[in-house]
């Protein structure tokens, strides 16, 4: 069965991105470091998505933004002529997620859609081509969905007859963790869920700090798989910033966080 | 190749079973409250590594463990002659205590009871079946050559913050947990083993992330990931839910499915 991948991302802007990782909000990098990172991280995340089954990617972005930035990022990636843009007409995060699902499920009639971030330079093509198989094979309407470290949603697969409002599940004030949120949609409407793998994705330090050793461990298992996709351009970034991680010896030592030596 | 399985575990007890998670830490759970959680949660990871059929399946204890409470708490286990023997370590650091686990294993390689030791921690819900038959898949691939040699090679399965709950390797890897989990230059667990794999040139693999819950906040992540997996299971052979620790979390109050399971 045919499929398509929706990458939700903002044009990435200094001091609008990733600003959980910045100075001003405690974190270890300029506005323009953070920006660089998140732009990196989305390439590296595209070039992964060209190898898993989908054969077209629309990168979902807000429409005000500078569109032809984003040319260019796609431009870096292995596969431009697989991507095109989406630009969203603006809202909050669940409004411009259900209008280019609609949008997108029109365009594409018929095929399953994967969703995803572009902040998951981990992704590997293997975990989404699994997930949206067993997906595939359900009885439709059928939802996967691969969760991140922290309790949210890093991939989401739906088959072409779902109907879910992510208004509903991130709009609302309050609202619970995304992984909760979309499994308590899925359960009152009587979807079945298939479970994929584990998907960091990078919000904050600690899960930056979590992503340095995961490279790491990463980069050593792909000597012995070639099947492994390694997220270059971040693993640039990373050794021209010098960033590494480190676990401090303390009562919290089950956190780890980044340490810049640049 | 030939698999066996070390679950690590403290004794549980009040105060010492993931205090971290208690009031007296700052945490939302009394402290009975924290060791009935690691309790479900033990409770779940010994079923998971059972059903794996992967090989036999071992506790390691700390030496200043009760036992008998330990040996009344396998009673509520209904796999519990599936376990087959309980090591109690020598009272050292983590560290050494996984070199004893894996020790009790290899029987520096005379009469070893396996090919591979898979070490798993006691607090990992999450864990499914699945992930010890990838492990032993892993391992065979890295480890085994086609006429049934054993080489070395080190599979692991990362938790959400750079540590790992998961460890396999073979009795010929040339790797101990000397600085793993302990070292002096606070190099993350999955440095460390990266590291150590590289310095051995030891063939590694990692596979999917299996999430612990040691801090309030590894608690709040619980209560998605075990909705996930309760209502997931019900539509595919290869997931299994922590019913214990769903049904813990379900009696606290915090965890509520919209409609029964």
């Amino acid at each position: 069965m045919e499929s398509v991948i929706l990458l939700f991302s903002e044009v990435p802007e200094p001091g609008r991105t990733r600003s959980a990782l910045t100075y001003a909000q405690g974190g270890i990098l300029s506005d323009k470091q953070a920006a660089n990172f998140y732009r990196r991280s989305l390439i590296d995340t595209l070039n992964a998505c060209s190898k898993m089954t989908p054969t077209k990617i629309y990168i979902c972005c807000n429409g005000d933004g500078d569109l032809e930035k984003m040319q260019k990022i796609i431009d870096a990636t292995v596969c431009p002529d697989k991507i095109e843009i989406y630009g969203d007409h603006g809202g909050k995060f669940g409004e411009c997620v259900d209008e280019c699902v609609k949008a997108i499920k029109d365009k594409e009639e018929g095929k399953l859609l994967v969703l995803l971030s572009g902040d998951l330079p981990l992704i590997q093509p293997h975990i989404v081509d699994n997930i949206l198989a067993k997906t595939s094979l359900a009885r439709f309407p059928a939802l996967g969905v691969c969760p991140s470290q922290s309790g949210a949603t890093s991939v989401i697969v739906m088959s072409p007859d779902a109907e879910l409002s992510y208004s509903d599940m991130f709009d609302k004030p309050n609202h619970n963790r995304s992984l909760e949120e979309f499994i308590d949609s899925a359960m009152v409407k009587g979807y079945p869920i298939y479970l994929g793998e584990t998907v960091p994705d990078v919000d904050n330090v600690v899960d930056m700090a979590s992503m340095i050793s995961l490279i790491n461990a990463l980069k050593m298992a792909a000597k012995s798989d070639n099947s492994l996709v390694l997220p270059i351009k971040v693993i640039e970034y990373l050794n021209k910033l010098g960033l590494t991680a480190t676990a401090p010896s303390s009562k919290t030592d089950d956190e780890v966080c980044a340490d810049c030596s640049y | 190749m030939k698999h066996a399985v070390v679950v690590f575990t403290k004794v549980p007890k009040d105060g010492t079973s993931k205090s971290r998670l208690s009031d007296a830490f700052g945490g939302n759970l009394t402290v009975t409250e924290a060791r009935e959680f690691y309790e479900a949660s033990l409770l779940d990871t010994m079923e998971a590594c059972v059903e794996s059929n992967i090989g036999e399946v071992y506790l390691c204890c700390n030496k200043i463990g009760d036992r008998q409470y330990m040996d009344e708490f396998l009673n509520r286990f209904p796999y519990r002659d599936k376990i087959a023997g309980v090591f109690w370590d020598k009272g050292e650091n983590f560290d050494h205590s996984m070199d004893y686990a894996a020790e009790c294993i290899f029987k520096n390689g005379n009469d070893r009871l396996a090919d591979s030791v898979i070490i798993v921690s006691g607090d990992i819900p999450f864990l499914i079946p699945k992930h010890l038959k990838d492990t032993g898949c892993e391992l065979e691939r890295l480890g085994q050559k086609p006429d049934g040699t054993i080489t070395p090679a080190l599979v692991e399965s990362p938790c959400q913050e750079a540590g790992s709950n998961l460890l396999g390797y073979t009795y010929n890897t040339p790797f101990n947990f000397g600085g793993v989990f302990y070292n002096m230059e606070f190099t993350t667990t999955l440095d460390m083993l990266a590291a150590k794999a590289e310095k051995e040139n030891i063939p590694f693999a990692a596979i999917d992330m299996v999430p612990d819950v040691d801090l309030p906040q590894d608690l709040d992540a619980t209560i998605p990931l075990l909705k996930a997996l309760g209502y997931a299971a019900k539509f595919d052979d290869e997931i299994k839910a922590p019913r214990r620790t769903i049904a813990y979390m379900e009696k606290l109050g915090l965890l509520k499915f919209p409609c029964p399971l």
